[in-house]
């Protein structure tokens, strides 16, 4: 009974440290319940999140305020998330390995890294900072590649390379441009990832255009814990039934949009994670230890009936130490993930007179029904004299478009108004 | 018994000191030149701007640019700074390299020597732009009194990275070249720049 009660004790000290591990914001309820509004309120201190979430978190908020018509609210908390993503050495990596792997800093898979410098970028060129934009898309090009003397994975989402050469051509650099646009030619015309049939891959296409819109499609991947103490990390699809979108501007249809970018064919095509063999490591190494420490406490057990108090409570101790340490290396995988991103995006150029126009874009699924809840009517265009009028939209939930660059500025969280003087 | 319970007692210590962190942290204030200390990347360090910005201010000087344009024109030169080009992988490096350039040049150069304004296009439309200007009077009012600086010369900066990784390691190499036009004649009065490599081991663990 003596030894019943500090065994309960250290369970319960076990207990509260798993719970700790695995208190991740729940995005995807967060949308259920009250859309990119509950996501902005609820993520709004982020100091209530734990360090080790605190980037997924900023990447959940910027997306949220993006969402909103927020640009540059959400432009600052994608950039303050690029430097984690990109300039940090993370975190808890150590603890990582022996306990939960949630425990390490959140950094993101390649393609959510991608993701976060292409969203910083469209908000950059949106914003009219071009140099910035650029830097963005150069920056999702390399986070998407591999060790390529190796024949590993080459960047291979389109998104990141027409954004690059629109933004080339804005500045007047044509041969960057075609750079680009010969690397995107030399990439293999897998249609999972991208629709080969795209007549915009050419740069006198690119030349003529001066609308760009990146249309969003669908829910991106998520993640699982299944196997073997849940170590192994499945990444599922998306479901979504939206499987392409026809623009309109002033009433006037300019076709289907092409699809360039497959999100969750990006998040399947990387190289393997160095973590899922340490992992893998962990779940073994934990049943051999909970086995041999229960066994352990066993032996003690009967010695301290037997007589031999001190010799069956340091055996028990050994054995109490090896079941907590195997109960503590929590080998689950880390199923944190960016669970606001799209499932496709898909890309319209146009050439449009100058001034302002109405966009409306069409839904359809695959057998070319349209799906009426989702059509978005009276999207506010400008096109400019000189340079990209930039649209990007998703199917569901929609993005809100701000009217003005005042509006795009403005604060997210504006302090309550001071009720009138009586 | 008792040593059974200091054996519990030592491992919910480990446990509890271990997965919760390092406890209180204060920070340090350390030099900007120091890149020794602080995160660990291999993307432009605040040194690396200072170094750049140190090596233009000296270059400026060795030209003699103050010196021979006044021996014409009996005025200090008025150096316009083009917003830089980014053809990095970083954003925001070109704001920060232009206020420490700026800040810089101020620093070393009184009013008597030089004079700054900022131009935020591209060199040769606003080459362009400055002569029609100037030409037009633009830079002039009614009375003959100066408002607006018409610029002597264009310092632009543009930053080109390459950048490689195996996957483990990061590897960037930042080329930061500048070049002195002459406004009226698009005349390059010189040119250079210098290679800036960082090598950083990204954790493997991390995906």
């Amino acid at each position: 009974m003596m030894l019943r009660n500090p065994l309960i004790l250290v369970l319960l000290a076990v207990l509260s440290l798993g719970a700790g591990c695995s208190s991740v914001y729940d995005a995807r309820q967060a949308m259920i319940e009250g859309g990119y509004q509950k996501v902005m309120t609820d993520t709004r201190d982020i100091n209530q999140f734990p360090d080790r979430d605190k980037t997924l978190i900023l990447n959940f908020r910027a997306h949220a305020k993006m969402g909103l018509g927020y640009w540059k609210s959400a432009r600052d908390d994608y950039l303050r998330s690029w430097n984690t993503m990109n300039l940090s050495e993370g975190g808890n990596v150590s603890d990582a390995q022996i306990f939960s792997e949630r425990m390490k800093f959140w950094m993101g898979d390649p393609y959510e890294r991608a993701f976060n410098s292409w969203y910083l970028g469209m908000l950059y060129y949106m914003m009219g900072d071009r140099e910035n934009s650029i830097a963005c898309f150069k920056n999702a090009l390399y986070v998407d590649t591999g060790d390529l003397k190796i024949g590993e994975y080459a960047a291979d989402w389109l998104p990141t390379f027409i954004m690059r050469i629109r933004a080339f051509l804005a500045r007047g650099d044509e041969s960057g441009a075609k750079m680009m646009l010969d690397e995107l030619l030399r990439l293999p015309k897998e249609p999972a990832n991208f629709d080969p049939n795209c007549p915009w891959f050419n740069l006198d296409a690119q030349k003529d255009a001066n609308t760009v819109m990146m249309l969003e499609l669908g829910v991106g991947p998520y993640f699982t814990a299944e196997g073997h103490h849940n170590s192994v990390r499945v990444i599922n699809q998306g479901e979504y039934r939206e499987s392409y979108v026809e623009v309109l501007v002033n009433g006037e249809s300019l076709g289907r949009a092409y699809k360039i970018g497959d999100t969750f064919f990006q998040a399947i095509t990387r190289g393997g994670r160095v973590m899922d063999d340490i992992l893998k490591g962990k779940a073994i190494a934990k049943t051999a230890t909970i086995a041999v420490g229960a066994s352990a406490m066993a032996v003690g057990g009967v010695l301290y009936r037997s007589g031999n108090k001190t010799a069956g409570a340091i055996t028990a101790g050994i054995g109490a130490a090896l079941l907590i340490a195997g109960l503590l290396a929590n080998a689950s995988a880390d199923t944190r993930g960016n669970v606001l991103l799209p499932g496709e995006t898909h890309l319209m150029l146009a050439k449009l007179p100058e001034g302002d126009h109405l966009v409306e874009l069409r839904f359809f699924d695959a057998r070319g029904s349209e799906m009426a809840d989702l059509r978005q009517r009276n999207i506010p265009l400008h096109v400019p004299a000189k340079g990209d009028a930039v649209l990007l939209a998703r199917s569901r939930p929609q993005y809100a478009q701000p009217r003005s660059m005042d509006e795009a500025k403005a604060d997210p969280y504006p302090p309550p108004a001071k009720a009138p003087a009586k | 018994m008792r040593s059974f319970l200091t054996i519990l007692m030592m491992i919910g210590f480990v446990a509890l000191a271990s997965g919760y962190g390092t406890g209180c942290r204060q920070s340090t204030k350390v030099d900007v030149d120091d890149d020794e200390e602080g995160v660990e990347h291999s993307g432009p360090y605040a040194a690396d701007a200072k170094e750049v910005t140190a090596y233009i201010v000296k270059e400026v000087k060795r030209q003699k640019l103050i010196e021979n344009f006044k021996a014409d024109y009996k005025e200090p030169p008025i150096v316009a700074l083009i917003t830089p080009t980014n053809n990095t992988r970083f954003p925001e490096i070109t704001e920060y390299f232009q206020e420490d350039l700026l800040t810089a040049l101020n620093e070393v150069f009184t009013r008597d020597q030089m004079r700054f304004v900022i131009r935020e296009s591209e060199v040769l439309s606003e080459v362009e732009r400055e002569k029609i200007e100037k030409e037009a009077g633009e830079y002039t009012d009614r009375t003959g009194r100066r408002t607006k600086l018409g610029a002597d010369y264009f310092l632009r900066a543009k930053f080109t990275s390459l950048s490689v990784t195996d996957g483990e390691t990061s590897d960037d190499t930042v080329k930061y070249s500048y070049e002195f036009i002459d406004t009226e004649t698009s005349e390059l009065i010189f040119k250079s720049s210098r290679d800036i490599r960082r090598v950083s081991d990204t954790n493997a663990v991390y995906r």
